[in-house]
């Protein structure tokens, strides 16, 4: 993840998290960058994802959290998470929305500049100036120094590519001269006052650049560039003994070394120093012929031959350069027909092998060993190229992602058939147990019936004999027997004795069984409290088997439309990523193509250019030869009068360049 | 001498044939052809490629969302979903290394942390440790917790609670937290009704 993106992160992070003092700033309703508790455990998950770097995660867990409404006690921290994560994750507008409604919320003005200052550098970055340009006006307040001064360089780029000269180096003159941007700020007013036709301020701001000391790579490169802006200034104001100077001081292996030496040679020959021009010139001819100034002059040395008399070298130098241009046209004609080959573009970008999560770095482009490659150097350093190299690739890894998804349905499909299959089983003997647990307690309930009047007027104390145990019951039982017996044979005296034995032992039976009444009532009692417990817990079963049982029925209802939306958003989004990546092939594509024919239109120019060079040193030199025989007749002078052949003007592509951009 | 004159307007007319073409062609000058060198940007077709891409993304997640929502409805339907979750507030008097979790008697969780997710924890985030399905009624839940203590003594400590699961889903907290007046770590089940 970029630097910036990390800082945004810990920044945002620290509106939800940080522990900062409320002291001055409690005028904040309800603020979202004070100390708090986790309260909602889906909150705490998020943030231990977040805080292991597992963004993607993180992101996928706050949009279920608040889709299950699981966030209600930090709703907005979680939003405003969210918000840092869509900036990572390249959802700008998204993110920005968000802020637009969070930031205000928070305590401190330096951390909510922050973010809105990082939002609009990415904007920026991503070519959509409005945007930032629309954040740096209206949303920052008051930034830290340093930001502060890469605000104004910001600020300034934007005006420079609206052409508001003026305002630019405004904005670039209010940065500190003790800012580590102030070299760079300098650089850009020197640009700044050269477009307005400052040349002086200008030359003194680049002349400034060069007396600082090489501290570093990044000083270093901005010190040739602007040697050789200010080179290339001096050279259109005629100033050679000052170009040379300048130009001069270039290091031999800095990209700007080979516009440099072109330069030299033509402040050399300005002069009318053609041997000394032919000393850069001769340096710059073994470089790689894919550089524009090796091409020039390869054109150009010829012509100082052609100075300094040495005609026959010149013709030979002027043939030498048509071959070259030839061959040149050739190589870029091929370079082109591969870069207009369907493959080309994921020729530039081999299958990944890095991680698949949409938030994980992308590896840097590597460019191929190809003849494209070598005629498009420029190209692919281009943060154009790379900005739309960096969609492809996300583009190729989210179709991946949905690719592993859509083999994932099927196993989940697996899983939901299974969970039915077992359902099924389970079904029948569910409805067998709950039926034979319905049934028990059904006949429990009959019996219980007959029981309770027996129970309750033993509670009532009316009746103790409702007391007796079982073999009590069955002494009862039988004493009842005898006593019957005894009722039919009521009139017979035969059985007196018996009658008073009879009444004797009912007698001790209700003795027996009044003796303990209080034990038993209270066992009753007990048994009562049981028996009803029982019948709850009983019920309490049936109703759980019963709602588990409603559950299971519907518990799968509605998963079938869920895969099948889940299917075709898939294959949807499969389209639209092919197809998008497709618009971003012919996108690159058309622009390198754009590139390899000028380059080529550019070869054909100097090709022309040559042959008109060489028919003239072949006429200067045809002339030259009649005149010192003697054969030029006065009809023949006529001749050559009214055909009389120009040289080509020469102007080197170095007045015409921007060198600054 | 009649050759070399032949020979002579020979070369003018190729001379001239060279020129004329040149006027034919209009042939650019270097500066002509510098100009075309730089190609101009076409911001409008990236930005809507831009755009284009991030309308893909916004409904990746989209659909991440729902698929991450799917399997967990399949795995764990909301009327038997059990999950522990692990937090720390400990200061320095507990540093964590493992935990194993047992439900009803049975390891069904067990963890090694690593510096990040110490980290992260100490930050005030709360893991989510294990996921299961679980029957109404009543439950036992135990973890066996492994660190280091005050001065970086070994500490081993196991934490019980007994818990009701009902319909809805259940949500169990083992909360590491650190007593100031004894110094030493604290550890206890908290249930989320």
């Amino acid at each position: 993840m970029p630097t910036f993106l990390r800082f945004v992160h810990t920044c945002v992070i620290g509106l939800a998290i940080a522990s900062v003092s409320l002291s001055s700033h409690a005028r904040v309703k309800n603020p979202l960058d004070v100390p708090h508790y986790v309260k909602d455990i889906a909150y705490g998950e998020i943030l231990y994802d977040y805080y292991q770097q597992r963004y993607f995660s993180s992101i996928t867990k706050t949009l279920v959290a608040q889709e299950k409404g699981a966030l209600d006690s930090h709703k907005d921290h979680a939003e405003l998470l969210l918000g840092s994560l869509y900036v990572s994750y390249g959802l700008i507008n998204e993110a920005e929305s968000i802020f637009r409604r969070l930031l205000e919320r928070t305590t401190k003005k330096e951390t909510k500049d922050q973010a809105w200052f990082y939002l609009a550098a990415l904007h920026y970055k991503r070519g959509n100036y409005d945007r930032s340009r629309d954040i740096l006006n209206n949303e920052l307040t008051k930034l830290s120094d340093e930001l502060e001064s890469e605000r104004r360089i910001l600020n300034a780029i934007l005006l420079m590519k609206e052409k508001d000269y003026k305002k630019a180096v405004k904005e670039l003159s209010a940065i500190p001269r003790q800012s580590r941007l102030n070299t760079y700020a300098k650089y850009n007013m020197a640009v700044a006052f050269a477009s307005l036709g400052k040349g002086s301020r200008s030359t003194k701001l680049f002349d400034a650049i060069l007396n600082k000391p090489k501290d570093d790579g990044e000083v270093a490169a901005l010190k040739d560039k602007s040697a050789l802006a200010l080179g290339i200034d001096f050279l259109r104001q005629e100033n050679y003994e000052n170009a040379i100077l300048i130009m001069s001081g270039i290091r031999l292996d800095s990209p700007f070394a080979n516009p440099a030496l072109l330069g030299l040679g033509w402040a050399h020959l300005s002069k009318g120093d053609y041997v000394a021009a032919l000393t850069p010139w001769t340096e710059l001819k073994t470089r790689d012929t894919v550089d524009r100034s090796v091409q020039e002059i390869y054109f150009h040395i010829p012509y100082v031959y052609e100075q300094l008399g040495a005609v026959h070298n010149a013709l030979e130098g002027y043939l030498e350069a048509q071959e070259l241009y030839k061959s040149e046209k050739l190589r870029i004609k091929q370079a082109i027909d591969i870069v207009n080959s369907i493959t080309w573009v994921d020729t530039l970008s081999p299958p990944l092998d890095y991680s698949i999560d949409p938030l994980d770095a992308l590896p840097d482009f590597k460019p191929p060993k190809s003849l494209d490659a070598y005629y498009l150097y420029q190209f692919f350093a281009s943060h154009k190229f790379n900005e739309s190299y960096r969609n492809y690739r996300e583009l190729q890894r989210l179709s991946i992602l949905i690719r592993r998804w859509q083999d994932n349905m099927p196993i989940f499909e697996g899983m939901l058939n299974l969970n039915k299959a077992r359902l099924a089983e389970l079904t029948p003997r569910t409805n067998e147990t709950l039926a034979l647990a319905k049934a028990k307690r059904n006949q429990f309930e009959e019996q219980l019936l007959v029981l309770r009047p027996i129970q309750l007027s033993a509670l009532a104390g009316d009746n103790p004999a409702a007391t007796a145990s079982l073999g009590e019951l069955e002494i009862k039982y039988r004493l009842d027997g005898v006593e019957s017996l005894f009722e039919i044979h009521k009139e017979s005296t035969f059985f007196g004795r018996q009658k008073k034995k009879l009444a004797f032992y009912k007698g001790v039976w209700l003795w027996n069984v009044s003796e303990n009444a209080g034990q038993r009532y209270w066992n009753i009692e007990k048994q009562d409290i049981e028996i009803n417990k029982q019948q709850v817990i009983l019920n309490n079963k049936i109703e759980q088997l019963s709602l588990a049982h409603d559950i299971a029925d519907k518990r799968f209802n509605g998963f079938e439309e869920r895969f099948t939306a889940i299917y075709q958003s898939l294959d949807e989004m499969l389209v639209r990523i092919d197809n998008s990546l497709i618009r971003h092939q012919s996108y690159m594509q058309s622009i390198a193509s754009e590139i390899l024919q000028a380059d080529i239109t550019y070869l054909e120019g100097l090709e022309d250019q040559t042959l008109l060079a060489l028919a003239h040193a072949e006429y200067t030199s045809f002339v030259a030869d009649r005149k010192e025989r003697g054969l030029l007749t006065k009809e023949d002078e006529a001749i050559l009068n009214e055909t009389k052949v120009e040289p080509p003007k020469r102007r080197s592509f170095l007045n015409i360049k921007s060198w600054w951009d | 001498m009649t050759t070399s004159k032949t020979r002579f307007r020979t070369f003018i007319a190729m001379i001239n044939l060279v020129v004329l073409s040149f006027q034919a062609v209009a042939a650019p000058t270097v500066s002509e052809i510098a100009a075309e060198v730089k190609v101009e940007s076409t911001d409008t077709t990236r930005i809507s490629l831009e755009y284009e891409l991030q309308d893909i993304k916004k409904d990746v997640l989209k659909i991440n969302r729902d698929l991450f929502i799917l399997e967990e409805d399949l795995l764990f339907p909301s009327n038997t979903q059990t999950k522990v979750f692990l937090s720390t507030d400990v200061g320095q008097y507990f540093k964590l290394d493992s935990v194993t979790i047992k439900i009803n008697d049975k390891p069904v969780a067990n963890h090694l942390y690593t510096e990040r997710e110490l980290d992260a924890l100490k930050r005030g985030a709360i893991q989510g440790l294990h996921t299961e399905n679980l029957a109404s009624g009543k439950h036992e839940i135990i973890a066996i917790v492994v660190g280091f203590g005050p001065e970086g003594r070994d500490y081993r400590r196991a934490v019980s609670m007994e818990f009701e699961k009902g319909t809805g889903p259940k949500y169990l907290q083992l909360q590491i937290t650190g007593d100031r007046v004894k110094q030493q770590p604290e550890f206890r089940f908290k249930d989320w009704e």
